[in-house]
């Protein structure tokens, strides 16, 4: 009798453990939270700030959304950010001649260089550490020669900053990514690839072009 | 032979500005920095580790140097240098065996860290100057001295030491370097400060050439590892003809050339990044598919000949 609850006991201590090890960022993030609630009196998770937290992460949790894949995958992917002000730049410029033109121009940048990431590290074996800071050389250097400093946009694009906006669409892309890398066959490859270690380059290239239209936004 | 084709380029188009030794001086003399500080991130990179605080213990290096430079002379620059360069590489080192985390995050993480630590050292102005007396590392021949020396203490470690052979097998596979024997942990933490060293260099020189180091915030440091960072590559590309050593000061040689000429052909120094991420693209996908290319030439001669037959 008493081996048996030695035995629970140290079961119930091992599924404790691994609890807390398991979700232990969420821990922290937590403990984050309430330490800074406390120190700011509440402020923290008031409906103003927490807009705020949400306007000035919605850019880098999108691109992290789109990451999560590559990351799967075992690969690295280093031109995010370039691509991000990359397509933007074209948005910017498509701004010029109609607002309609800006998603259009945006995602056609964004996949045009999302495919030739994927080119050169699924079909010419390119590391892909290395072919994508390549690609952020270039991404950068054309934005920054190209804008020559800065690009007026019209001020009607000021709707797209509106906040239900950015929200609708975070949470839009949230479930589908969601179901994209959970429930479909394509994410569950991307998974279970850093587990067998690479099996076929294609996938990488598939992820790439994925990944792309998330950028522009 | 790659800086000499990269030269003959830029002489056609642009002969006036070319057409000197000084201008091969000039490219020389600002290929060495990049290069020591290549060096630093070299044993990093082949050990198969990220580190991206180089460029921020670069600055903190330089800035303790030019600190200890106003109190304690030239004998305060050097050893300031090396202190600082040395500790922040240990303690980078010793984080990455004991966290036990990727390289990349925590190094991404030391290096907003260390960039504060830059920032408080270089004071209300952001940047810490030296006097023109302690400068003289900076101007030759004493800059091709120490870059000689740099070179060799790089060139020794990395081809004649138990080290190098022990890096070079963690580098490929660490797990079967594990089950060979090999203390990897340790050679990790050795190959960050063995790269600490080369980048206390670095920061002297940086210090001496410059005047002045400034502080970066925001992971603005980061930048400054990417340049040696693709010499490095192209130094392992060119790793089957000659040395590592040598590889990686050809390849700074060559960037630079590249550098210099297209702004001596007038293009915009923005273009500069487009150009360096097409040469790294170029250079690797004929590296990766050297094989591919060989097989389908063969192929051609071989259906030219059997045509030629038919």
């Amino acid at each position: 009798m008493e081996t048996q609850t030695a035995l629970k006991k140290s079961c119930r201590k091992a599924r404790l453990k691994t609890l807390l090890l398991n979700n232990f960022s969420f821990a922290g993030l937590l403990l984050v939270v309430v330490l800074f609630e406390i120190l700011t009196d509440g402020k923290l998770l008031g409906e103003r700030n927490l807009l705020n937290i949400f306007n000035n992460f919605f850019t880098i949790g999108l691109s992290a959304m789109a990451f999560t894949f590559v990351m799967a995958l075992g690969e690295l992917d280093l031109s995010v950010g370039a691509i991000v002000g990359f397509s933007a730049m074209a948005g910017a410029f498509a701004a010029k001649l109609s607002l309609w033109l800006i998603l259009p121009a945006a995602l056609l940048a964004g996949l045009l260089i999302g495919f030739l990431n994927g080119f050169a590290i699924a079909h010419l074996r390119v590391e892909s550490f290395i072919g994508t800071l390549a690609m952020s050389f270039i991404c950068r250097g054309l934005t920054t020669w190209l804008l020559n400093g800065s690009v007026g946009v019209p001020i009607a694009m000021r709707v797209f900053d509106a906040d239900w906006v950015k929200i609708v669409t975070f949470l839009v892309l949230l479930a589908v990514l969601y179901f994209l890398f959970e429930h479909c066959a394509y994410g569950m490859i991307c998974y279970e690839k850093i587990s067998s270690k690479y099996r076929q380059g294609s996938d990488a290239a598939g992820y790439y072009l994925l990944c792309v239209p998330l950028h522009l936004l | 032979m790659l800086p000499v084709i990269i030269y003959c380029v830029f002489l056609c188009i642009c002969f006036d500005r070319f057409s000197n030794w000084n201008c091969v001086y000039t490219i020389f003399l600002q290929s060495i920095i990049p290069t020591i500080t290549a060096y630093a991130v070299a044993y990093g990179n082949i050990c198969g580790v990220f580190d991206f605080t180089v460029g921020s213990a670069l600055i903190i290096s330089g800035a303790v140097g030019g600190l200890c430079a106003a109190k304690y002379g030239m004998a305060g620059l050097i050893l300031g240098a090396f202190g600082a360069g040395i500790l922040t590489s240990v303690v980078t080192g010793a984080l990455n065996q004991i966290l036990k985390i990727p390289s990349l995050v925590l190094t991404m993480g030391l290096t907003m860290i260390y960039e504060i630590i830059g920032k408080q050292l270089a004071g209300q102005f952001g940047f810490v100057q030296i006097e023109n007396k302690y400068a003289v590392l900076g101007s030759t021949p004493y800059i091709i001295i120490v870059f000689l020396a740099s070179a060799l203490l790089f060139y020794f470690i990395f081809n004649h030491t138990k080290f190098s052979f022990h890096m070079r097998a963690v580098g490929s596979n660490e797990l079967v370097a594990k089950n060979a024997g090999i203390k990897t942990g340790l050679v990790k933490f050795k190959s960050f400060v063995y790269g600490g060293i080369f980048l206390s260099v670095a920061a002297i020189l940086t210090l001496s050439q410059s005047g002045s180091v400034g502080a970066q915030t925001g992971l603005g440091s980061v930048t400054i590892v990417f340049k040696p960072l693709i010499s490095i590559l192209l130094a392992l590309v060119l790793q089957r003809i000659c040395n590592l050593t040598l590889g990686i000061f050809i390849s700074q040689f060559s960037l630079n050339i590249i550098f210099i000429g297209l702004i001596a052909a007038g293009m915009p120094d923005t273009f500069q990044n487009v150009v360096l991420g097409l040469f790294l693209l170029i250079v690797m996908i004929f590296f990766q598919n050297a094989d591919r290319f060989r097989a389908r030439s063969s192929r051609l001669k071989a259906k030219r000949s059997a045509g030629a037959c038919g």
